[in-house]
């Protein structure tokens, strides 16, 4: 924990530096009235000055109390779910958004753990049934189409 | 006694038969769409407008306020039993709910939301009905001043509920701060952050990032079997359902102090139920005997934000029907609606359309009723959800959330954000750097920085102007005390230790 707070704090603080550095090229103030850079450039500044508490903090004993938040196997969900989600982008302009959401919606119960191939089956065929009926029919929501024409 | 005649008049025009329908299906409407991610009651009553055109002026506003309050109460479900805010006003609510639920406390949190919200709504219409015009006079001395100060204040008080690191609680909010100034300068037009991207040229909404921050960071750190919830089905009787003695002992005077908070914010144009909830949120946890267990499931971290968002809800309605001056983007589209009825928001208007704002106030009474009914009727429904096995619960609520996000602007731009959001919720919570200040920050962020420049262009540019008025002075002074509030608490706690030992 120390050294991944030490890591991200340091992140903040040059994130906060680069915001201050690009809100140089907006006005900072506009007839002796703050102009849209005066906002970021102190926001910046703010957050590289704050994010220094914590990356001080791990230089204390305050650090050795803290556990390491990454455990083995807390990537799993993590890969499955961004990953899965990442496809629908990349897959909804040839199936269509529905299609698209039943297929990772399958995916997603699989490799997460679901047993049953009825149930995942059952999942990818009726989550887009169910999403086409409360977005589509009641909402009225213009969903992306795909080669089925749904 | 005016006013008791005009509200058996009201209640007699909300006692037709077709208004009570429209009431009805306004409120579970509301409801629905406020439990669906992503589907606000901004949006639901936006989604829901057509339904109204056939109707006359009194019974489509019903409908549209049944709708609001309905929403207002819906969010907090989906907030309760899966971490997954449905709006912006229900953000609050999971910190402590989500945790009741985890407990296996969902029923209880459910129920106290449910009465909650029905208290805050039913104290606040009859605040509304005596002193609407009284204290729409005084919500409209507001000015930029005031709000930055309010919104200050709103922030503030975030470093107070972001539980044990509030430096990380600061960088959440700045950093929403931060995406909130992403799109176009307001005033000059000129495109801040955007990276020549167009989709970012009307700034980041807060659904895509609150839905992935919450939702699917949810989704991520807790596919595991240790994050699943199990419910009893004897927790579901409908005596578990109602909040204990000891729940309503904590519980009662943050609903009355949430509901005070809640309708005079909702009365101040453009602030809102979020702000007030979350000033609620963070009043109930500075004032509570146990604050040091807010976070980890309390019943009145439930009691207070719920009541503080349904009590705003009425409160907003002040200004667009005395002032013509919309309280909430909820109002706003109520406002467009009402003149679509052809009726003109304004002081006059009760005078020359008493039927429509007494029948108005009648029919919140009613659906106040239609709500607490609906809620315990549904609440073993929404329980049973929690007994669906993780993995499937998981990929049904990750459909539900981007296309909720997509449904937002009919945008594939916005459920990119969303998964990316997902995944620095993932890092955030891992790394105890709490989301609700970010989310918060970047709803408040364009009216904070708006009120800002305004303020100073009222001022030829002397920042003294927030010091020197003394509504705004004194609202700052109360945000400075919230900054060092807990620094000195650290420092009386340290003194007494030393002095004890």
């Amino acid at each position: 924990m120390r050294i991944a707070n030490r890591i991200v704090s340091f992140l903040i603080i040059l994130s906060g530096l680069f915001l201050t550095f690009q809100s140089s090229n907006l006005d900072y103030m506009v007839d002796g009235t703050p102009g849209p850079g005066f906002m970021p450039y102190w926001l910046g500044i703010s957050i590289a000055l704050v994010a220094f508490i914590p990356a001080v903090k791990t230089f204390t004993k305050f650090a050795s109390k803290l556990a390491n938040p990454f455990k083995a196997g807390d990537f799993t969900n993590f890969f499955i779910v961004i990953g899965s989600s990442t496809l629908v982008m990349i897959i909804t302009p040839v199936t269509g958004l529905l299609v698209a959401l039943g297929l990772m919606v399958g995916v997603i119960a699989k490799l997460m753990g679901t047993q049953s191939w009825k149930t995942v089956i059952g999942l990818t065929v009726c989550t887009p049934v169910l999403l086409f009926g409360i977005f589509v029919k009641v909402l009225s929501v213009p969903l992306p189409k795909g080669i089925f024409g749904f | 006694m005016e006013t008791l005649q005009n509200l058996l008049f009201g209640l007699s025009v909300a006692n037709d038969p077709m208004n009570l329908l429209y009431c009805l299906v306004g409120v579970v409407f509301g409801t629905l769409v406020g439990a669906l991610p992503g589907l606000g009651p901004a949006a639901g009553i936006a989604v829901l407008l057509p339904l109204t055109f056939g109707a006359n002026p009194i019974s489509g506003i019903i409908m549209l306020t049944g709708i609001y309050y309905g929403a207002m109460y819906g969010g907090s479900i989906t907030s309760i039993l899966i971490n997954t805010p449905g709006d912006s006003a229900a953000v609050m609510t999971t910190l402590d709910g989500y945790p009741l639920a985890k407990k296996g406390r969902a029923a209880q949190a459910l129920g106290m939301a449910a009465f909650a919200s029905i208290i805050g709504g039913t104290i606040s219409v009859i605040a509304f009905m005596f002193l609407a015009p009284a204290l729409a006079v005084f919500a409209v001395r507001f000015g930029p001043p005031e709000y930055f100060s309010l919104m200050v204040l709103g922030l503030t008080t975030i470093a107070g509920m972001t539980g044990k690191y509030p430096s990380k609680g600061f960088i959440s909010a700045l950093v929403g701060l931060f995406f909130a100034t992403v799109g176009l300068d307001l005033m000059q037009g000129i495109p801040r952050f955007t990276f020549g991207s167009m989709h970012l040229y009307e700034g980041l909404d807060f659904i895509p990032v609150a839905m992935g921050l919450f939702g699917i960071a949810e989704i991520l750190t807790c596919g595991t079997e240790e994050c699943t919830i199990k419910i009893d089905k004897k927790d579901v009787t409908w005596r578990k359902l109602l909040p204990s003695k000891e729940d309503w002992k904590f519980s009662l005077p943050h609903i009355f102090r949430g509901t005070g908070i809640g309708f005079f914010i909702g009365m101040l144009p453009g602030a809102g139920a979020t702000i007030a909830s979350f000033i609620s949120y963070g009043v109930a946890k500075k004032t509570s005997k146990r604050s040091e267990e807010f976070g980890t499931g309390v019943i009145e971290g439930v009691a207070a934000p719920e009541s503080s968002n349904n009590a705003a809800s009425i409160g907003a309605m002040v200004p667009m029907l005395t002032l013509g001056v919309p309280g909430s983007g909820s109002t706003a589209i109520m406002l467009g609606a009402l003149m679509m009825f052809g009726l003109r928001p304004g002081p006059m208007l009760f005078e020359n359309n008493p039927d429509f704002v007494w029948g108005l106030i009648g029919s919140m009474y009613i659906g106040n009723i239609f709500l607490l009914i609906l809620a315990i009727l549904a609440v073993p429904l929404f329980i049973k959800i929690l007994n669906v096995p993780r993995p499937i619960l998981n990929a049904t609520v990750m459909s539900f959330i981007l296309i909720g996000s997509y449904s937002l602007n009919n945008s594939m731009f916005d459920v990119g954000l969303t998964i990316g959001f997902g995944a620095l919720g993932f890092f955030m919570k891992k790394m105890d750097y709490p989301a609700a200040p970010m989310v918060l920050a970047l709803v408040l962020g364009i009216l904070l920085e708006t009120s800002l420049r305004q303020s100073m262009i009222i001022s030829g540019g002397n920042p003294m102007i927030f010091f020197m008025r003394p509504v705004s002075g004194s609202i700052l002074g109360i945000s400075i005390l919230a900054i060092f509030y807990p620094l000195i608490k650290k420092a009386i706690q340290s003194y007494q230790k030393s002095r004890t030992a």
